[in-house]
Formats: structure tokens, sequence, C-alpha cells
């Protein structure tokens, strides 16, 4: 991996972080078997390096934000 | 000649209640059109003896799971596996949409190498966000609408008769649309739009399927 992936990747990281941060810690989503998983605990997988859950939540943040600014159809 | 239809639908946990929601409209449709038979497996009647004792004798040409999952399995009443490696073979020459976590990963795979025609399903889990205050009525949740909406242009495309591959089309472009205009014009009191959106396109990023894009039901 280049030095330019890692980089793009840390700073889709730091801004998916920083809006789920905006968001209502305590807000849950329910997730199957899993159960609910709170803001708070999404932040956690995202935050823990290898998580493989953690890096799915940043790349769909990153194609919602795409699909967010292609406007509304 | 009627077209066989079978639904398992679960409904003991707060998860499976909005699944359940989520299906009524389509069973009243069916239930509605007489060039359909409807075999409906709600509640305790979701379980492995009773779905491989439909799929054995009555052949349906569509089948709707809604319930639990894994990668390679799909549970009914009281998380129960009733679709499994063992048993999937059962679902040979069908269709099968499976509203569940996980399990187009593995059990979708499998069930086209025993012949099922289509696998339709989540290669992760299924998101819904919805309002804790409307639990006890997913119905009134405003939250959980625009995933019903999904839900429901999927499973009506394939009853319709439309291909597989135009089914996830349309439902894709259905949480397109929810996405890019959720809360633009509703009453947002507790700021949960940003999730909602974030749950929709989750699901739209891992609805897929396996087998042949073109099967129909018919």
């Amino acid at each position: 991996m280049s030095s330019k992936q890692f980089n793009l990747e840390e700073e889709q990281k730091r801004l998916v972080l920083e809006r789920f941060k905006t968001l209502r810690p305590e807000s849950k989503i329910l997730l199957g078997s899993y159960g609910e998983i709170t803001v708070n605990e999404l932040i956690k997988h995202i935050e823990n390096k290898n998580d493989p859950f953690g890096k799915k939540i940043i790349q769909v943040q990153i194609k919602m934000l795409k699909i967010l600014a292609s406007g509304v159809q | 000649m009627v077209k066989r239809f079978l639904i398992t639908r679960p409904n003991h946990d707060v998860n499976t209640s909005y699944l359940h929601d989520f299906s009524r409209g389509i069973v009243k449709t069916i239930k509605e059109t007489k060039s359909m038979h409807i075999t409906d497996l709600e509640g305790l009647k979701a379980t492995r003896y009773n779905l491989e004792n439909c799929l054995t004798k009555e052949n349906p040409g569509l089948v709707f799971l809604n319930g639990h999952g894994d990668k390679k399995s799909v549970g009914g009443y009281k998380t129960e596996v009733i679709l499994d490696e063992k048993n999937v073979h059962l679902t040979k020459n069908m269709i099968v949409y499976a509203l569940s976590c996980d399990s187009l990963e593995d059990l979708g795979e499998i069930s086209i190498q025993k012949g099922t025609k289509a696998y339709v399903g989540y290669k992760a889990k299924f998101m819904i966000m919805h309002d804790p205050t409307r639990e006890n009525t997913p119905d009134k949740d405003k939250n959980a609408l625009p995933f019903k909406k999904a839900c429901f242009a999927l499973i009506n495309s394939l009853v319709s008769g439309l291909t597989v591959s135009r089914a996830i089309e349309l439902t894709k472009k259905e949480y397109l649309h929810s996405i890019r205009t959720y809360g633009t014009s509703e009453d947002d009191p507790y700021g949960d739009t940003p999730l909602i959106r974030f749950a929709l396109t989750w699901d739209l990023e891992f609805l897929d399927m396996c087998g042949d894009p073109e099967a129909c039901f018919n």
C-alpha cells in the first residue's frame, strides 16, 4: 500500500468519525441477531484499526456522502 | 396456472416484529390475487419442519424468508435455524429472497450449487433505524418507513414477475431516492436523519443476488 492510499484512508476515517460524533451517542440501529448498536459503539468500531465492521462503516458512510453530493433526482 | 408463494415471518422480538410489519403489504396483496396461492408460515408456524414440508409438497416458485440470519443460515421462530446447507436443496428451481442478515454470503452461493434458481439477500447485517418509542407499533414508526418501502419494492417486484436483476435495480433506486430525500421535509425531533441515511446506504450497499439474474416468478 502506498503512502498516498494510506493517507486517503486516514482522511476518510477522520471525516466519518467527526460526522458520527455529531450524532446522539445513544441513538440505536437495529442490527439483526446482534440486537441493537448505538452510535457510541459504531464509533468504537471505526476507531479500532483492524475491525472489519468498522471498515465497512467507513466505506458505507463515504458512499452515502457521494450519493448526497450527486444531488436529488 | 396458480403461482405458489411461500413466506416465513416470525414475530418474537423487536427485529422480527419490524420485518413482520414490513411483510404485511405483500401478504395482503397476494391474498387478494386469485392467480396466486400463498402459504403463510407466520409467527410460531415459522419452523424448520413446516418449511421443509411446504417446500416439498407445494413446490412454490418464490420463497420469501424473514428472520434472523448469518452467513450459513436463516432463522425462524425463536431463531430456530430453518434453512441451511443441509436442507437448502429443497429450494431447487425456486427463487429465494431472504430478508435477513448475512445469508447471501455463504448460503446463497451454496443454494445455487444445489439448484436454486436465484437467491436474493444481504451480504452483511440488515440494518433498520427505528424509533424506540414505537417498538410496539412498528406500523406507526416513521423512522422505519423508508426501510419498509425498499423491502416492499423488492418483494412486490418479484411477485409481479419482474426478473431478479430488475427487481434489485428498482429496489436500489428506491433506496437512493430515500437517502437523497429523507428528512428534507419531515420533522426530525431527535436528529436521526443522518443515521437513517447511513443505515439505508448500508442496506443498499449489501443487497445483492447470486444465480440467474433473469430468473422470474412465473
